[in-house]
C-alpha cells in the first residue's frame, strides 16, 4: 500500500470537484445553445413562466434549476378565434417502458411536470396521451416536451409544425379532466 | 481596362489591403472547389449494401418509428439520420413533421444514411450475405453492445433485431416485413 499525503489527496480532490463542476457550469454546447436561445423571463420564475419552451434545458442536472423534472411540458387549445391558448386542466398521462403509467395535470399555463424524484427510474421509450390525443410517435429520450413540439415562429407560423417540429401539444377545446378539477371530458 | 480597376481599386483600398482582399477570395474559391468535391449522397451509393427495396418497404418504416424521433436520429446534427412522416422532413420539400407520408426522397436518404454508416463493414455484409452483419455498428448499438446515446433498443432475436438482421442477411421479402411489422406493431 503507498502512503499518500493529505496535501496530495487534497489536491487530486480538488481537481476532481473542479472538473465535475466545469461539466455543469456553461460547457456543454449543446443544451447552453438551447438554454442561451430562450428569450428572457416574464417576471419571476412559477410554475407558470415560460410556457411552451424545453422545460428540461434548466430543470435538469445540467441545467441546476430546482425542481429537476422526468418531464415536462405545456398543452395549448385553440380559441374560438383558431389562436393558441393554454389548455388548463387536461390530464396528460405518460406511460414508460418499464411500469405502469403516471399522469400530471396542466395549470393556468397548460404546463404539467413530473419531478424526476418523484419518477427517478423513468425508462424510455415513452408513450403520451394528452386530454384523448394520443402521440403519433414514441419520446425516444428527451423529458422536454417542448423540444419536438416547438412554438410557432417565422418560419414555422400557425401551431409550429414545420420541417423538425410537430407543432405545439394542442388538445380539443373543452377536453379536461375532473381529476384534473376541470369537468367531464 | 482591367489595370485602371485594379490602379483605382489599390488606391482606394491601399496595398495591404488588396493583398488580404486577394487572399480572401482565394481561399473562398478554393473552399467552393473543396465543398463541391465533398461526397454526397450520390457519391455514398457506390457502396454495397443490400436490397433497397425490402428496406424501404420494411425496414425504413421501423427504423423511422423507433429511432427516427425528433428527440433522436430525427435530427440534423446527428449521425445515421432518418427521415419519415413522424420526425425529421427532408430539406428539400416543404412538408411538416406529422404531415405526409414519408416521401421517396426521405426513403432514399434513409437508405443512404443506414448503408454509409459503416461502410466498409456494409460492403463485407453484401460480400458474405449477412453472415458478417453482427460486426456491423448498426446491429451492435441498437443490441446496446456499442455505447448507444439512446441506450438498448432491441434484444438479440426480437422482431426489431430480426426486421434488421432479415434485410443485412438478404431474406426475402415477406419475412422481413413480417418480422418489421411485429416490432412496429408495439410501437404504434
Amino acid at each position: 500500500m503507498v502512503a499518500v499525503s493529505y496535501g496530495r489527496r487534497f489536491a487530486a480532490l480538488s481537481l476532481a470537484v473542479a472538473l465535475g463542476a466545469l461539466g455543469c457550469n456553461g460547457n456543454d454546447p449543446i443544451p447552453q445553445e438551447v438554454i442561451d436561445g430562450l428569450p428572457a423571463e416574464v417576471g419571476s420564475p412559477s410554475a407558470l413562466h415560460r410556457p411552451g419552451q424545453p422545460c428540461l434545458s434548466c430543470h435538469s442536472t445540467y441545467g441546476a434549476a430546482a425542481p429537476a423534472f422526468a418531464i415536462a411540458g405545456t398543452v395549448y387549445k385553440e380559441n374560438a378565434m383558431g389562436a393558441l391558448a393554454a389548455a388548463p386542466n387536461v390530464k396528460v398521462e405518460i406511460f414508460d417502458s418499464a411500469g405502469p403509467s403516471r399522469f400530471a395535470c396542466t395549470n393556468a399555463a397548460g404546463n404539467f411536470y413530473i419531478e424526476k424524484d418523484k419518477w427517478s427510474d423513468l425508462t424510455f421509450p415513452l408513450k403520451v396521451r394528452a386530454g384523448q390525443r394520443s402521440m403519433n410517435s414514441i419520446i425516444g429520450r428527451e423529458g422536454s416536451c417542448g423540444a419536438c413540439h416547438k412554438l410557432p415562429s417565422d418560419d414555422r407560423p400557425d401551431n409550429g409544425a414545420g420541417r423538425d417540429s410537430a407543432g405545439v401539444v394542442l388538445v380539443d377545446d373543452g377536453d379536461t379532466d375532473p381529476i384534473c378539477g376541470g369537468g367531464a371530458p | 481596362m482591367r489595370r485602371n480597376v485594379r490602379e483605382r481599386l489599390r488606391a482606394a483600398l491601399g496595398f495591404r489591403s488588396l493583398a488580404a482582399l486577394g487572399v480572401l477570395v482565394t481561399g473562398l474559391v478554393g473552399l467552393g472547389f473543396g465543398a463541391s468535391s465533398c461526397v454526397g449522397e450520390e457519391g455514398l451509393k457506390a457502396y454495397g449494401c443490400p436490397n433497397p427495396a425490402v428496406f424501404t418497404a420494411s425496414v425504413s418504416p421501423y427504423l423511422e418509428r423507433r429511432c427516427g424521433t425528433l428527440d433522436c436520429h430525427g435530427q440534423a446534427t446527428r449521425p445515421m439520420r432518418i427521415y419519415g412522416q413522424l420526425g425529421l422532413r427532408h430539406p428539400a420539400e416543404n412538408n411538416v413533421s406529422g404531415g405526409a407520408s414519408t416521401t421517396q426522397l426521405e426513403l432514399e436518404a434513409n437508405y443512404a444514411s443506414v448503408c454509409n454508416l459503416d461502410p466498409a463493414a456494409m460492403q463485407q455484409v453484401v460480400d458474405d450475405l449477412g453472415s458478417t452483419a453482427d460486426k456491423l455498428l448498426l446491429v451492435n448499438k441498437a443490441r446496446g453492445l456499442e455505447r448507444h446515446k439512446g441506450g438498448k433498443i432491441v434484444n438479440e432475436q426480437d422482431p426489431g433485431d430480426l426486421c434488421i438482421l432479415g434485410w443485412l442477411g438478404f431474406k426475402d421479402a415477406a419475412t422481413v416485413a413480417a418480422s418489421c411489422a411485429a416490432a412496429i406493431e408495439p410501437l404504434e
